[in-house]
């Protein structure tokens, strides 16, 4: 008889939950715990929808409670404060009392960020200016402002809209490359656009790269590169951009920026939408004596450290310090999953400007990665439990990424940009010269996109709530 | 020399037909794509390659 405790039930909790629970099917009594502190999953991706006005947040979400009843494992609605792990234990403070002691013989930490709003003065809905997309309430929020906004231009006004990255540290450039295309779109649509300057504002050395260091797909004999359909979709859009740029305060009516040469400007908006920096949740992990042992733990955002290669400067980083397994070196029964682990370093070339500012794009590890960091997590958790080493690998080096970006959401009119690339990380060990597989890539824009992204949607749904053969869905 | 979406393309992005043919071929890649992930050891080894 074992315990396995779940934090999170995003892609990579959920996932690992519904792996787990599968490969442990009778082979013992074996208990696996969720805790989760929303009673819902939510299909993140989506919500760029949710903040366009295009579909509601109920779309995007499923009840927890029925998928865990129907396969018998555990839920508590609540958040983890505190992990011990020399004496196995986790805090949670649940919805319905004080906090309570759980127990566990497996831990996987699947928590996915913290918004660090604070990271940037002025930034973020709750103490800012600027909106966001990276949650169910800060997605409808920003579909009222958008619409606020929508009703003003209606009656002949102007407006400036920036779209980007609020940090010099920040990742997902790719969610914003999407509101700031639906948002084109959708203005063409209400015939509003040419009263609208749209801007993008992002930490990336430039367009296309998306913090994965951009990619490139062969066309006949030329070779196409995402730099060059960002550039395209941009300037046949007409966006425009400053990349390798960092925000560093924002106001009501304008933000300060500073880029790599470090210039600073000021940058007037009337509507914002950058998306924060990321950090690990606020857990403690505390040692038998009371001691923090979050500096041995966790890098310095705060996610957990597993079986990665870690204090290396980005030129020395290989394909091989990517993590395997994900799991924790000092505490074998110690996982992290998903955006809570911490990656080796960043895969797009760091930077800082002359004053000193860090413009340095992490890692995007959402959607379909962190499912993959889920299964592996969740399939070496049940080698352990069968009394067998880790062997199952999802590095990051090794795996395939998978992005479609949504431009316009229509059944008959849409577009998307579908980008499949091996592996994520560059692996020149692998692939000697652009470090990728260019024969098993694709990148393309179209309406076959917008369907896919819709496919997308019902089917990570589908999965994701174990409906019937779920496991049959990659 | 930069890349434009030309015309000809915007109208292949939207063509039935062709958007219906380029969604079979897309899956089929994400489906291969898929095959490159989550794997013990031995399976990789067994696929030949990662």
């Amino acid at each position: 008889m074992s315990r396995t405790v779940i934090l999170g039930a995003g892609f990579a909790g959920q996932y690992a939950a519904l792996v787990l629970q599968h490969a442990l099917k009778g082979k013992g009594d074996h208990q696996i715990m969720v805790i989760n502190p929303y009673p819902k999953f939510t299909y993140i991706p989506s919500l760029i929808w949710v903040a366009t006005n295009q579909i509601p947040v109920e779309k995007t979400q499923i009840d927890l409670a029925p998928v865990y009843r129907r396969l018998g494992i555990d839920f508590i609605q609540g958040t983890a404060t505190e992990i011990h792990p020399d004496d196995n234990y986790v805090m949670v403070r649940s919805s319905e009392g004080p906090e309570e002691r759980v127990d566990y013989d497996y831990l996987i930490n699947a928590t996915g960020p913290q918004l660090n709003f604070d990271a940037t003065p002025g930034l973020g809905p709750d103490k800012g200016y600027t909106h966001s997309i990276c949650s169910p309430p800060h997605a409808q929020a920003t579909a009222q402002r958008y619409r606020e906004l929508v009703e003003r231009l209606e009656t002949g006004d102007k407006a400036r809209i920036v779209v980007g990255t609020g940090h010099g540290d920040c990742t997902c450039q790719g969610a914003g490359f999407e509101y700031i295309s639906l948002l084109h779109n959708d203005l063409v649509d209400r015939g509003l656009r040419d009263q609208v300057e749209l801007r993008w504002v992002s930490n990336e050395p430039c367009p296309g790269d998306f913090g994965i260091d951009g990619f490139e797909v062969r066309r006949g004999s030329m070779m196409f590169t995402s730099e060059d359909m960002a550039r395209a979709v941009f300037r046949d859009y007409d966006i425009g951009w400053d990349t390798r740029t960092a925000v560093h305060a924002v106001e009501p009516d304008r933000m300060h920026i500073e880029n790599a040469e470090g210039e600073y400007r000021e940058l007037p908006f009337d509507f914002a939408m950058l998306i924060p920096p990321f950090k690990g949740k606020p857990i403690r992990y505390v040692g038998r004596d009371g001691r923090d042992l979050g500096g041995e733990l966790t890098n310095k955002a705060g996610f957990l450290k597993v079986d990665a290669g870690y204090g290396k400067c980005y030129e020395e980083i290989t394909a091989d310090d990517w993590p395997h397994t994900y799991q924790n070196q000092t505490y074998p029964n110690l996982f992290a999953a998903g955006i809570a682990f911490a990656p080796p370093g960043c895969m797009s070339k760091p930077c800082a400007s002359p004053n000193g500012t860090s413009i340095s794009p992490s890692i995007p590890r959402t959607g379909y990665t962190s499912e993959l960091t889920g299964k592996a997590a969740a399939l070496n958790v049940a080698e352990l439990i069968q009394g067998r080493e880790p062997c199952h690998s999802a590095s990051l080096a090794e795996t395939a990424g998978m992005c479609i970006a949504s431009m316009k959401n229509s059944w008959t009119r849409g577009t998307a940009a579908v980008i499949g690339i091996h592996p994520i990380v560059r692996n020149n060990g692998l692939y000697p010269g652009h470090g990728r597989n260019l024969d098993n890539s694709a990148v393309e824009m179209g309406l076959a996109g917008a369907w896919l992204k819709k496919g997308l949607h019902y089917a990570f749904l589908y999965k994701l709530g174990a409906k019937p053969l779920w496991r049959h869905i990659p | 020399m930069e890349y434009v979406i030309s015309p000809q393309e915007k109208r292949q992005q939207t063509n039935l037909l062709y958007q219906l043919w380029r969604v079979t071929i897309l899956s089929f890649k994400f489906m291969r794509l898929t095959r490159v992930g989550c794997a013990s050891p031995e399976v990789r080894d067994r696929r030949g390659g990662a």
